[in-house]
């Protein structure tokens, strides 16, 4: 495969932008990808010799067609029309076939994620300030993103659009404890948003991991595979802090109390989450009264995800991080 | 479907719906749930007992993979997890380094329940896929199945005993099953064992075929104090075989006999046994969930995994010994999990 794809950058030097005399002599570094399902197979492509990547390619393990590869390209290409967000995009971005196998390949970005930045102490104070400063940057680019891009679907669309999904998925779970509580909680956001509904694109996964901060100091944004161009405020930023508190070593050992701790009580990470909330709340117009009802769907949304991507066992705990938060959101930190 | 030959003499079988006859030494075996059969089922790999295997196949039979993956996902049965990730597609991921085509036959030697038969099948024309425990095939030939695979041909033999004789496959492949031969056969030395079977798997690659053999080092750094070796006790793969021996005597009740080798001996013995072109690619956290690959050539990716991934994933004894390591040109001799890739 990966001497098809070499073949494929060659012929295609140009349009991915690559420097002169780069290319000729590749070698290749498998990355993650998704293990599932037909699957994807990521690879960072070097110049021989180089330290740092040229590329990355993500691509199909079986011969297919794939929605979620064309899908991730349409929506970072949507968003490279925003001027403003261009510096936060991996580009340029290409997208082909070769031996019937879809492929994507972008720039790879250079610099660290944010997740390295993450340290292992289990000791909080230590890394307050490193997580203040994360916490700012994810702020930075979501703030941009939601004050520049965004729909006003009609409350019809808007039902059948965004609310309504999020009841089907919860009936089709198989947990009905909820489901009262729920379809109030989507009135209340309906009722909040009044007539004139609006949403913003929504990445989905935007986690320490998928947010690289280049050795120019820029941040830049990957994987959208899993965005959707019309979603709702604040569940990003949301899924960030969660992701983030839950990726840290600090005490509890358990760390779906580790991320639930924090939203519903009153320590120095509820500080920084109430903090970062009305940050974006004053930098997006979005009130706050909406963030709150908002808050329990991300955990939602991300049983959602995973659900589709991995069956139900590892969507069950993001369930029952919702569960509670729904039935908790008078005690939210903010 | 290529000829098969009979184990003991060589000579080429008669395959019917229900059995497999040698009209040379009059052999015959019986085929087991379908599946052609030229061992009895003594010999059982993983942790999963006979009756509980009663209990899985009622269970999962007639039930797309998807039902297959939920049940056991949900059922309490201990080495279940090693069947649910054999629906991962990504551990034959260190193909992606090779040009398999819809041209190549392949033969995967310890196959299991298909985690990499499966994903091969799909991108190359034939594959002959063999284990010594009946479950894992009978588990695979469900899966088979249910993907509308007719390519795929079960086998339940002994590696050392091959029902094959002419230089047939493009690939073969043995993944987590080397460092187990010595197992096969009580008398003999496990290194004549294994050098054996890469004589035998060089004589049936056609020419330009390759091997691939995805295992241990046995210097690798996860065995200094992290992992157990395959005797299920530290360290015992970093001590002279004698001394393993008589530790596992004594802990464990058997020999020692599933040999790992370091860098230049896993090169040697292929050299010996005919390879050329012997390639090693580095596969993290290891081959039985190779997450990161890239070849032992570059070493710049070496450098980049060492100061991107290592740096900030494991612990900080072992980003500086890699650092070390790397420095003076020695990290192949510690890199935990190869995959080998040897031309005929």
């Amino acid at each position: 495969m990966i001497h098809t794809i070499a073949h494929y950058i060659n012929g295609h030097r140009k349009e991915l932008d690559l420097p002169s005399g780069a290319g000729s002599d590749l070698a290749f570094f498998k990355v993650g990808g998704n293990p599932w399902g037909k699957g994807r197979i990521n690879f960072l492509v070097f110049d021989k010799e180089q330290s740092e990547p040229l590329l990355f390619v993500k691509s199909m393990r079986e011969k297919d067609r794939d929605e979620s590869l064309r899908h991730e390209y349409i929506m970072i290409n949507n968003l490279a029309s925003y001027r403003e967000l261009v510096p936060y995009l991996p580009l340029p971005v290409h997208l082909g076939s070769l031996a019937g196998h879809d492929i994507m390949i972008q720039k790879a970005c250079h610099g660290e994620r944010i997740l390295a930045s993450l340290s292992r102490s289990p000791i909080l104070h230590f890394q307050k300030q490193t997580m203040a400063n994360n916490f700012s940057r994810s702020l930075e680019f979501i703030t941009k993103l939601h004050t520049s891009v965004r729909n006003e679907p009609s409350s019809a669309e808007f039902r059948r659009g965004i609310i309504d999904p999020f009841l089907s998925f919860y009936d089709g779970f198989g947990s009905d404890q909820n489901r009262t509580a729920l379809a109030r909680l989507l009135e209340e956001i309906s009722t909040i948003m009044g007539g004139s509904p609006i949403t913003t694109p929504m990445h989905g996964d935007y986690s320490a991991t998928n947010i690289f901060i280049d050795l120019d100091n820029q941040i830049k944004i990957i994987d959208w595979e899993t965005a959707a161009e019309k979603g709702l405020p604040f569940l990003d930023l949301f899924y960030f802090m969660s992701k983030y508190i839950h990726n840290l070593k600090i005490p509890p050992r358990d760390r779906w109390q580790r991320v639930i701790r924090p939203y519903f009580g009153n320590t120095w990470l509820s500080g920084l989450i109430g903090e970062t909330v009305r940050e974006y709340c004053q930098k997006t117009g979005f009130s706050i009264e909406l963030g709150r009802a908002l808050f329990p769907l991300h955990f939602l949304n991300k049983a959602r995800i995973k659900y589709s991507m991995r069956g139900k066992e590892p969507a069950q705990l993001w369930m029952n991080l919702f569960e509670y938060s729904i039935n908790n959101l008078d005690k939210l930190c903010f | 479907m290529l000829d098969l030959h009979c184990p003991t003499c060589k000579s080429q079988l008669t395959v019917t719906q229900d059995r497999v006859h040698c009209e040379s030494c009059s052999s015959s075996w019986e085929r087991k749930y379908g599946l052609i059969s030229f061992i009895d089922d003594r010999y059982s790999y993983g942790n999963i007992p006979q009756d509980k295997w009663k209990e899985i196949f009622s269970n999962i039979s007639g039930k797309t993979n998807e039902e297959i993956q939920e049940y056991l996902s949900s059922v309490k049965i201990k080495g279940r997890w090693a069947y649910f990730n054999s629906f991962k597609n990504h551990k034959a991921d260190g193909f992606s380094f090779l040009d398999v085509t819809d041209k190549d036959v392949i033969l995967d030697i310890g196959c299991g329940p298909g985690s990499l038969t499966i994903p091969l099948a799909k991108r190359c024309k034939e594959v002959y896929a063999l284990d010594a425990t009946l479950p894992r095939l009978r588990f695979l030939d469900i899966r088979r199945k249910n993907e509308g695979l007719d390519n795929i041909t079960p086998i339940h033999a002994s590696a050392l005993y091959l029902p094959f004789r002419e230089p047939s496959f493009d690939y073969i492949l043995m993944n987590g099953v080397f460092e187990y031969i010595g197992e096969w056969e009580d008398d003999t030395d496990p290194r004549d064992l294994q050098e054996m079977t890469l004589r035998t798997i060089h004589g049936l690659l056609k020419p330009g075929g390759h091997i691939f053999i995805a295992i241990e080092n046995r210097y690798g750094f996860d065995f200094f104090y992290k992992e157990r070796d395959h005797s299920k006790l530290y360290v015992t793969g970093l001590l002279p075989r004698y001394m393993a021996n008589l530790i596992t005597r004594i802990l464990r009740r058997k020999q020692y006999r599933t040999y790992t080798y370091s860098f230049n001996d896993y090169k040697k013995m292929l050299e010996e046994s005919g390879f050329r072109n012997i390639q090693f690619y580095y596969v993290w956290p290891d081959y039985r969930d190779p997450k990161y690959i890239f070849a032992e050539k570059d070493r710049n990716i070496f450098e980049y995994y060492l100061e991107h991934f290592i740096k900030h994933t494991a612990s900080t004894f072992e980003y500086l010994f890699f650092k070390w390591a790397y420095k003076f040109g020695l990290e192949r001799h510690f890199v935990s999990n190869f995959i080998i890739v040897g031309e005929k």
